[in-house]
């Protein structure tokens, strides 16, 4: 009975039911919802902290960078200055570990050729039987034979001899041949094109035809021989003249059995027909003949019997040997040790004979036989003990995270198959696939292998430790051919004995979730030229999405709970608390307290158990639509264009999504909706109760305060006289204007402090880019090609472009000629290499138009510079200097035999100045090694590339601060080239190039500036506006980015993280105000209404009276209306003021009045409401 | 002359669900100079009835005439305002003004200055017997006698001739209730007054120059 009456009773408050069913419905819902969205993000970020792995590689950033292999003593000091305890104990870090690596040798692992240090190396047992080649030589004409061919010239309708050193340009070459008895024969020289299959008349422009002339000599080129050479083959075009066909018995007789074999045979260098060939030749004083196939010993045939290491290996074989540049001259019949290397050549295996890498001995020693000590101990043995270790190596990492290690972490490598050794976990390993399948290995299995020892300077030069262990086989990766011959080890298999080599000093494992934190104190503790790469797989930019959802679902969740109890406690107040009268009602009747409180909760709680029932339900049912609409909101409000950006660093993973929400949250919401209406109600029941005792003790009674005011008239004094008196209501009223005045004031101001640094952020930004390698870990030592420099330039949305070149150079004691190497000499192998390596270790002189782009500089702050009075930093993109390229093209072309007197200033190193002696303003001469490209005409070497001492003087203008190994040097970018090359119109170059051959200075000059390629590139945005454009234009011209390559194979790297973080946080600030001001004014005028309803709805009965006095309804709404409007713009007023004092500016003011106008609006209408009483209840009405 | 006539005066009351006829063919006349008693029962209609005489609406049937025009043809508030004076039996005070401002609120409705209204005040609160000092009170400060004399006062402010009052000692003990009355009494036979009083206390009744007894909305 009190169940059913209760119900019927509740139910029966058809109006009151209905609103609290659906207020605790919609609020189980949003609970349900924020519940659920917290749940699913927490869960979402709790997957990917496990999915995503943040490091931060601490690289040393040397001059060789990224070389793995680089012995850098910088490097090694950098090593040693970092403090491991200090790194680790930063927060966010979960792993500090140094890099630790090394050579090991596995028995019975063949590493693949391809990475061999050594795999040329080799030294072997063999006997030679030496063989004359051709060579090239002055002759006598005295030596000249009878039967001989001599190339000469026709210039000017005269016969010339060949004019080595004049232009070759429009003569006409024959080749005149002699034989014994018969008239010499002069034959027209011909080309035969190989592409276009044309025939040109040699050194003849517009020459060309279709068919030589009868009789012509023609010579079709790039046919190569079995050594890889160009040579040409012959031929004489149709039928020979009378009596060279009948010469051919005897001819053959002493030389060859057919005068046109002779040709061919001879052309085609075949060398066991050993032939001269004599042409007349010019040396500028007299006419000598030289032979270009004079008989020299250039190589020699036989066999390698053994080989005490070879990668071929070790078994007998033939092969050609070439004495290379040492003087060994081999015997027949003897047998030899010989140090040396395969060369490769044609069809046939070569061996050349090379000096020992220290230079000490010779590389050949005679054997007396196959039991000479010298085959068990010598310095031979010893290069073939090293060849064999550093050609079978296979290297060997220790971490305790191999999984975060860079080619894990990136990607590169993965775990094929079984799992990685765990942190301390000894005698286990992860091999790479392609180990695992040149041993024929895999999990389960044991490898064998000894640790090797490096040279400190020489990573390849291994010696054995002696340190063998047996390593069990636990995970195999992909198989990868750059990576084949690795392995990995927990750090409890570190502690190698080999050097540190590489610039990779260690690795930070991260949070993920505190990765850039860390990644910022970790950088902050590095020393010079130190830097921290952070490596995140774009976790960061996956999870700022995630993480604000969930802090808008926590906040959901937070007001709902917030929400759902203010209506709960109404709910139990007016369902319960406030049911005195049928409380007294029963208590009258004499029915027990268990049946009272069946008869009130009742009906409560069919209302919220219903309605939390159907809440959970709906919020079940919507949660994952709701979800993903949230989340795909969120992931626009976060989207951001990271082309081009540093933001995109490295392997960017796929976003993760679950397709699954979680269960629990809605009926979680439901019961603890419902539990907390009960217990509400359970609290609400006994105040009902307690109200029906009988009070006790003295009754207060508020008194307002002040004297009769005679001042003001109408409404507006009642409304004063009551807002005066008003007490606490008026303090109520005052305070909630001044605290939401200050709040709405306080986000308007913010927003407009937002917009304002947004706009000075972009108006202030300086904006660099760069361009860097594919991989992005090199941004020095770059090919960045002149045209691309021009192209960037012509976008327009560069403000600037700093670029650097430099070359090698030598001091010397004082002004000299130009000297030149042939390109042939730096094409051999040998002397090439060798030439390039004595090069390289000098130091640079870089033209450089800003110091920001010196390769020197480019990692670490500004050096301290004293200048010289009067010179400043703009002398190095002062563009009035002359360009070296004229000197050279006028030394070149224009027969100047020495450089032109010109002096560079030039910024040196501090080391530099006191170790020479000099100071600033002396001047010095430098030698700089420039490698061009010159053309035909010239008059000292083979066109082509080639490398040439070009002599520079310097006046030192500065001296910064040495920091690196060696004394460079700074120079003008104009030394090589003017503003012209980096800001002109490459397209009309470009079309001169296409057009013409390049035989001149000018066309060289073209040609140079094509051929001209940056070292280092970075540019500055001419404004943070035009960013997004850049990004635009650089897509558009398919320049491509780290990691990932487009057709124009230059990167460019954006340093805009920081600018885009703080732009795109500035961003989303600005839009949630903009979101949130509407919402906002609409809470506020929701707020005025409330509160002015609260505060005029008590004194409904004043109006009532006023309008029975017979104010009019404008009047009593004035009074009232106005004492809210007074009071509301007492406390905005104060609220403004305090806020302009903190923020000036129009915003405060406005959002004050926008605050004002909609919170009077909610207050109009509640008065309005609230005055709307029928003047018949005044009487009967009871206060 | 009557000041007030009521002329077949009905009101209904409607609401949803039902519609209550509270007064049926009232027919009466008030003089001025005398006292005028309504009586009847709870529910027999004599509030409503007071209610369309002070012009707080207008009656369904028949008409209210004061000074011969219906109340129908007059602008209530400006006969609120003018003609009719109510005391009623909860004061209706406003708690935020004080003795005199609460007297010169009418005054002042109707034009009068401030000032003006402040000494009006003063010598009306003297008439009905409270102290000056009271005038700076506020109706909290004040017992419910002195609240109904502060009542009497500002309707005396009004200034008009009739003088509606709905139990005006419903709410006071004897002793106030009784000078109340003396007040009211002055008022009519002294000053001209019609004082028209609602009342259940046959005491009034007796006292009252004329009687208008109701029972369920009709004169008995």
């Amino acid at each position: 009975m009190p169940v059913r009456n209760g119900l019927l009773s509740t139910l029966r408050a058809k109006g009151r039911t209905a609103l609290f069913t659906l207020l605790i419905l919609v609020l189980t819902v949003a609970l349900a919802l924020g519940l659920g969205m917290w749940a699913y993000c927490g869960g979402l970020l709790a997957q990917m902290e496990e999915q995503y792995t943040s490091v931060a590689l601490v690289e040393y950033m040397g001059e060789n960078y990224p070389d793995e292999d680089t012995a850098d003593s910088g490097a090694r000091a950098a090593l040693d200055a970092l403090d491991d305890e200090a790194l680790s104990a930063v927060d966010g870090v979960e792993l500090w570990e140094r890099t630790q690596s090394t050579f090991v040798s596995i028995d019975g692992y063949r590493r693949p050729s391809g990475n061999s240090p050594y795999r040329d190396s080799a030294v072997v047992v063999a006997a030679i039987t030496p063989e004359y080649g051709i060579g090239r030589g002055r002759v006598d004409e005295a030596d000249l034979p009878p039967a001989r061919a001599v190339k000469h010239f026709e210039l000017d309708g005269e016969v010339k001899l060949s004019p080595q050193g004049y232009s070759y340009q429009d003569q006409y070459t024959y080749y005149t041949f002699y034989f014994p008895g018969l008239e010499p024969l002069t034959l027209p020289y011909y080309y035969l094109h190989h592409d276009t299959g044309l025939y040109q008349r040699y050194w003849v422009e517009d020459s060309l035809s279709e068919e030589p002339p009868e009789g012509a000599y023609v010579l079709r080129h790039a046919i190569p021989d079995q050594w890889g050479n160009q040579w040409w083959i012959d031929s004489i075009v149709g039928e020979l003249p009378e009596g060279y066909d009948q010469y051919s018995r005897d001819f053959a007789d002493n030389y060859y059995p057919y005068f046109r074999e002779f040709i061919e045979r001879r052309l085609m260098g075949a060398p066991e027909w050993p032939v001269y060939e004599y042409y007349e030749d010019y040396d500028g004083e007299t006419n000598v003949y030289y032979s270009n196939h004079e008989t020299v010993l250039d190589g020699s045939f036989g066999r390698v019997s053994s080989a005490l290491y070879s990668s071929y290996g070790t078994g007998s074989m033939s092969c050609y040997f070439d004495m290379g540049t040492t003087d060994f001259l081999p015997e027949k019949g003897k047998l030899y040790l010989l140090h040396g290397a395969f060369v490769s050549g044609g069809g046939a295996r070569t061996f050349q004979v090379q000096p020992f890498p220290d230079g000490g001995g010779d590389p050949w020693l005679e054997l007396s036989g196959e039991d000479d000590p010298a085959l068990t101990e010598s310095v031979f043995v010893d290069y073939a003990e090293l060849y064999r270790l550093s050609n079978n190596t296979a290297f060997l990492t220790a971490s305790d995270n191999i999984p975060a290690l860079e080619l894990f972490q990136q990607g590169t490598l993965y775990l094929a198959d079984g799992r990685f050794p765990q942190a301390g976990e000894a005698g286990v390993c992860v091999i790479s696939g392609s180990m695992a399948e040149n041993l024929g290995m895999g999990v389960g299995d044991t490898l064998e292998l000894q640790i090797l020892e490096s040279n400190t300077w020489n990573r390849s030069d291994v010696s054995a430790t002696g340190d063998r262990r047996s390593l069990t086989i636990v995970g195999v990766t992909n198989p990868q051919t750059d990576y084949a011959a690795r392995l990995w080890v927990s750090a409890a298999e570190g502690d190698f004995s080999s050097p540190p080599f590489g610039y990779l000093l260690g690795m930070a494992v991260l949070g993920n979730r505190k990765a850039a934190q860390a990644a910022e104190e970790l950088s902050a503790q590095l020393p010079l030229l130190v830097q921290l790469t952070l490596y995140d797989q774009g976790y960061a930019a996956a999870a700022r999405p995630i993480q604000a959802m969930e802090t808008a679902a926590q906040a959901i969740t937070l007001a709902a709970a917030f929400g759902t109890l203010a209506v709960l406690v109404l709910f139990a107040f007016l369902f319960v608390g406030r049911q005195r009268e049928t409380v007294g009602v029963l208590v009258s009747l004499g029915t027990p307290a268990g049946k009272i409180r069946l008869w009130l909760l009742s009906g409560a709680a069919a209302i919220s158990g219903a309605a939390a029932l159907l809440g959970a339900v709906v919020g079940a049912l919507t949660l994952g639509r709701v979800t993903a609409a949230a989340m795909a909101m969120a992931e626009r409000l976060y989207a951001t264009d990271t082309r081009y950006s540093e933001a995109a660093n490295g392997l960017i993973k796929e976003s993760m999504t679950v397709d699954t929400v979680p269960g629990w949250p809605a009926p979680v919401a439901g019961a603890a909706v419902f539990l907390a209406a009960l217990a509400l109600c359970l609290a609400f029941l006994r105040h009902a109760r307690k109200e029906n005792a009988p009070k006790r003790g003295k009754v207060s009674v508020r008194v307002p305060k002040g004297r009769t005011s005679v001042s003001g008239r109408g409404a507006l004094r009642f409304a004063v006289l009551s807002a005066r008196r008003g007490g606490r209501r008026s303090v109520v009223v005052v305070s909630a204007a001044l605290v939401l005045t200050l709040f709405v004031s306080l986000l308007a101001a913010s927003t407009q402090s937002w917009s304002r640094q947004m706009d000075e952020l972009y108006d202030s930004s300086r904006l660099q880019g760069q361009v860097i390698s594919l991989n992005g870990r090199k941004q020095t030592g770059l090919v960045v090609p002149m045209r691309d420099i021009q192209t960037m330039w012509k976008s327009e949305y560069l403000k600037d472009i700093s670029v650097s070149l430099s070359w090698h150079y030598t001091r010397t004691g004082g002004k000299v000629a130009p000297s030149y190497y042939d390109a042939d000499y730096l094409s051999s192998s040998i002397g090439g290499e060798s030439q390039s390596n004595l090069i390289a270790q000098m130091p640079t002189l870089s033209a450089v138009n800003s110091l920001s782009a010196a390769a020197e500089f480019y990692y670490t702050d500004r050096p301290e510079i004293q200048w010289l009075d009067g010179w400043d930093e703009s002398f190095l993109a002062d563009a009035s200097h002359p360009s070296v390229l004229d000197g050279i093209y006028a030394c070149i072309y224009q027969e100047e035999t020495q450089a032109p007197d010109y002096v560079y200033p030039v910024l040196v190193g501090s080391r530099f100045l006191e170790n020479s002696g000099l100071e600033l303003g002396d001047t010095l001469d430098v030698k700089a090694y420039m490698s061009l490209y010159i053309g035909s005409g010239n008059r000292y070497i083979q066109s082509g590339e080639a490398m040439m001492e070009w002599p520079i003087s310097l006046r030192i203008v500065g001296s910064f601060t040495s920091t690196g190994a060696k004394d460079n040097f700074y120079v003008p970018l104009s030394l090589w080239c003017g503003p012209e090359w980096l800001y002109g119109d490459g397209d009309a170059e470009l079309a001169a190039r296409e057009a013409g051959q390049i035989r001149d200075v000018d066309s060289m000059e073209r040609w140079l500036y094509f051929k001209t390629n940056f070292e280092t590139c970075r540019f500055t945005l001419r404004s943070a506006y035009e960013l997004e454009n850049l990004r635009g234009w650089l897509a558009e011209q398919a320049y491509s980015q780290v990691g990932m390559t487009n057709r124009n194979r230059i990167a460019i790297l954006l340093r805009d993280e920081s600018f885009v973080d703080t732009v795109g946080g500035l961003g989303r600030y600005i839009s949630f105000s903009r979101i949130l001001f509407p919402v906002l004014f609409l809470v506020v005028g929701l707020l005025g209404f409330i509160i002015s309803w609260l505060t005029v709805s008590s004194r409904r009965m004043e109006i009532a009276v006023m309008r029975g006095l017979g104010a009019s309804p404008g009047r009593a709404f004035a009074s009232f209306f106005l004492e809210q409007a007074a009071l509301c713009l007492t406390g905005c007023l104060v609220g403004v003021l305090a806020m302009t004092l903190l923020y000036p500016g129009g915003a405060v003011w406005l959002s004050g009045a926008g605050f004002l106008a909609c919170y009077l609006a909610g207050c109009a209408l509640s008065v309005l409401t609230a005055g709307r009483t029928n003047l018949m209840l005044l009487l009967s009405e009871r206060e | 002359m009557d000041l007030l006539e009521l002329r077949e005066v009905g009101y209904t009351y409607r609401t949803q669900y039902q519609q209550v006829e509270a007064l049926r063919g009232v027919s009466r006349g008030f003089e001025p100079g005398a006292v005028h008693a309504i009586m009847g029962r709870s529910g027999s209609g004599k509030t409503t009835l007071l209610s369309l005489m002070a012009g707080l609406d207008l009656p369904t049937t028949g008409q209210v005439l004061f000074e011969g025009t219906p109340t129908s043809e007059m602008n209530l508030e400006s006969y609120r305002r003018e003609k009719a004076a109510i005391i009623y039996q909860n004061f209706r005070l406003f708690p935020l003004l004080t003795v005199a401002e609460n007297v010169m609120y009418p005054m002042e409705l109707r034009g009068t200055s401030p000032k003006q209204a402040r000494e009006k005040a003063a010598a009306l609160v003297e008439r009905v017997g409270l102290p000056a000092s009271a005038l700076d009170r506020f109706p909290t400060m004040l017992s419910g006698g002195e609240q109904q004399r502060v009542a009497i006062a500002r309707a005396l402010g009004m200034e008009t001739r009739l003088l509606l009052a709905d139990e005006p000692t419903g709410n006071l003990d004897t002793a106030n209730g009784e000078n109340v009355l003396t007040i009211l009494e002055g008022l009519a036979r002294n000053e001209g007054y019609c004082v028209i009083v609602v009342t259940h206390d046959p005491v009034i009744g007796r006292r009252a120059d004329d009687l208008l007894e109701l029972r369920d909305g009709a004169v008995v």
